[in-house]
């Protein structure tokens, strides 16, 4: 256990140490909340304000960021280094490395979430109730897991931390807009709606949303669970059969 | 127990590169005795740096057979793994983190917890206690070396293996490097360690194989590799001259151009340089710089294999 928090500890360290992790994590998303409130006002969506409406979705596009975006180019940075060879080298179980890396990114996630949160609290007075945040907190848990499973993914597959970056912005980018977490879903062409509700940015948005708004899970929780899960596999094994320990020569 | 530290028997290795396979290690064998410093010298390419990942359990040979302590370190790599301190190539350090903060989680992966007081006795014994609380991404490229030392003897192993130790470093920084690993050796430590330096094998290292392409093709003692040249002395000067009439020299047995020196290998020094200043007066030449020294190991590699250590 002692070994296990070190290990931990070390990493989390290291992760905040980096002014870009900072920033692009728990102070982008408050900009970018301000101008979603600025261009949006004071509009109602689904019988509820904007703020009410639009903080869930940054929650979800958060954890998704992190996930696809830091944590990949993290774990990519840490392999073009030589640091994940340095680590193979020691007599430390994988399953220990492995374990300590998710606990990091989980805490992550829970600290961006608890500042997003606050922020909209005391900036925008927004809320919600108490059984939707303790509901919503396992969502959150899933989501970000999911959000790794995806990153890791992304990072046993591209060859370069640059790759990595590009690829995780790209669909990041691409599920923001079309997935109903910052734009209303049904803004979207038809077409377009019967596409993107199987990404995994609508599921997760979906189950972060329904508790933290409706103060219980939503009608689609099930299937928003089956798809999450299946991304969670489907990415777990492929970063898992093509995880590296040292780039490629 | 067993006599050697490390024993390997007819390894052969490959890796995949973009340009296809690479045969690394063609059955090496060799045996490394407990508290010696053994050095790996040859090119880059040659296949140290395989060979040492396959001591150190990074990478899986083909066939042959690996083993630290007697233990063999396909079957045990865990316990294997503990037995060793290894220094990567690269320094490979978690940039974000102090010098104390690595030493503290690289030994806790070897389920180790140095006090805080034994951290900093390790980073004074290796002038780095000015250093402790600095990330490493603010060191200086020796630094992350001497600290990448340092973590690797953080947890007291039997062996320490070291790859290119002193790779880019300047002098005064090799030097204290070279002090450091012969305080190891003083402490009892067995030390394996690569480099292409014939300064560093012959300064250091108690026995030396030579690696070429892929294979051991000496192994023994500095001197007595050197002794194998049969007393052949090297003369050294700065004249231009045509190589195939520089062999023809009297004595001249090994002939080449490093730089703008030449240099003969030589059993009859003085008749070999007088013979030189004839050859170079007729060439309308002056013959510069001469010295004349004892074979060292770069000698013995370009008799081996008719390449030069530092090409």
């Amino acid at each position: 256990m002692k070994r296990f928090v070190l290990i931990t500890r070390s990493l989390l360290l290291s992760y905040v140490r980096q002014p870009a992790t900072v920033f692009w994590n728990l102070v982008f998303p408050l900009f970018l909340l301000v101008i979603y409130r600025l261009v949006f006002g004071s509009a109602i969506i689904s019988g509820v304000d904007y703020i009410t409406w639009v903080v869930p979705g940054v929650v979800a596009l958060n954890i998704l960021s992190f996930g696809m975006i830091g944590s990949s180019a993290f774990m990519t940075q840490m392999r073009e280094n030589g640091v994940l060879r340095r680590l193979q080298a020691t007599p430390a179980p994988p399953v220990l490395l492995f374990a300590a890396y998710i606990a990091v990114n989980v805490v992550m996630c829970l600290l961006q979430t608890a500042v997003m949160m606050l922020f909209a609290l005391i900036t925008f007075h927004w809320t919600t109730t108490l059984s939707g945040l303790v509901i919503s907190l396992p969502m959150i848990l899933i989501a970000t897991i999911a959000s790794v499973a995806l990153g890791q993914c992304i990072s046993s597959l591209v060859p370069r931390q640059s790759v990595a970056l590009a690829v995780g912005q790209l669909l990041y980018f691409t599920q923001m807009f079309t997935t109903g977490l910052v734009l209303p879903f049904d803004m979207l062409p038809t077409w377009l709606q019967n596409i993107t509700r199987f990404l995994p940015a609508y599921a997760i948005g979906d189950l972060v949303r329904s508790p933290l708004i409706a103060g219980n899970l939503g009608a689609d929780t099930v299937r928003n669970l089956t798809v999450v899960a299946l991304y969670t596999l489907a990415a777990g094994f492929l970063a898992t059969r093509f995880f590296r320990w040292e780039q490629k020569v | 127990m067993n006599d050697y530290a490390i024993e390997i028997n007819d390894l052969r290795a490959h890796y995949a590169s973009s340009h296809g396979r690479v045969d690394a290690l063609k059955g090496v064998s060799l045996a490394v005795g407990r508290g010696e410093i053994f050095g790996l010298l040859g090119p880059n390419g040659a296949g140290k740096t395989t060979l040492l990942s396959c001591i150190e359990g990074l990478h899986a040979p083909d066939t042959g057979s690996v083993k630290v302590c007697g233990i063999e370190v396909g079957q045990h790599p865990m316990q294997t793994k503990r037995k060793m301190g290894i220094q990567l190539q690269r320094a490979a350090l978690i940039e974000g983190l102090t010098a104390v903060e690595l030493i503290e989680v690289y030994a806790a992966l070897y389920d180790c917890y140095p006090t805080r007081e034994q951290i900093m006795t390790l980073l004074t014994q290796f002038q780095l206690a000015d250093q402790a609380n600095k990330r490493a991404k603010q060191m200086s490229g020796g630094q992350q070396q001497r600290l990448a030392l340092t973590i690797a003897l953080s947890t007291d192993p039997e062996i320490v293996l070291l790859d290119e130790p002193t790779e880019a470093l300047d002098p005064r920084a090799r030097r204290a490097v070279w002090g450091m690993i012969e305080t190891l050796k003083k402490s009892g430590r067995t030390i394996l360690l690569t480099t292409h330096s014939m300064d560093e094998a012959e300064s250091l290292c108690g026995h030396v194989a030579i690696m070429d392409a892929g294979q051991i093709v000496a192994s023994d003692t500095p001197q007595q590799l050197i002794a194998a040249m049969d007393a052949r002395q090297v003369l050294k000067a700065t004249v231009e001259l045509p190589l195939d009439q520089a062999r023809a020299l009297p004595g001249a047995g090994q002939v080449r151009y490093t730089g703008e020196h030449l240099e003969i290998e030589t059993t009859q020094p003085v008749a070999t340089l007088d013979a030189l200043n004839t050859l170079a007066a007729k060439h309308g030449r002056i013959v510069r710089d001469i010295t004349i020294r004892q074979p060292n190991l770069e000698d013995v590699y370009l008799k081996l294999t008719g390449k030069a250590l530092s090409a």
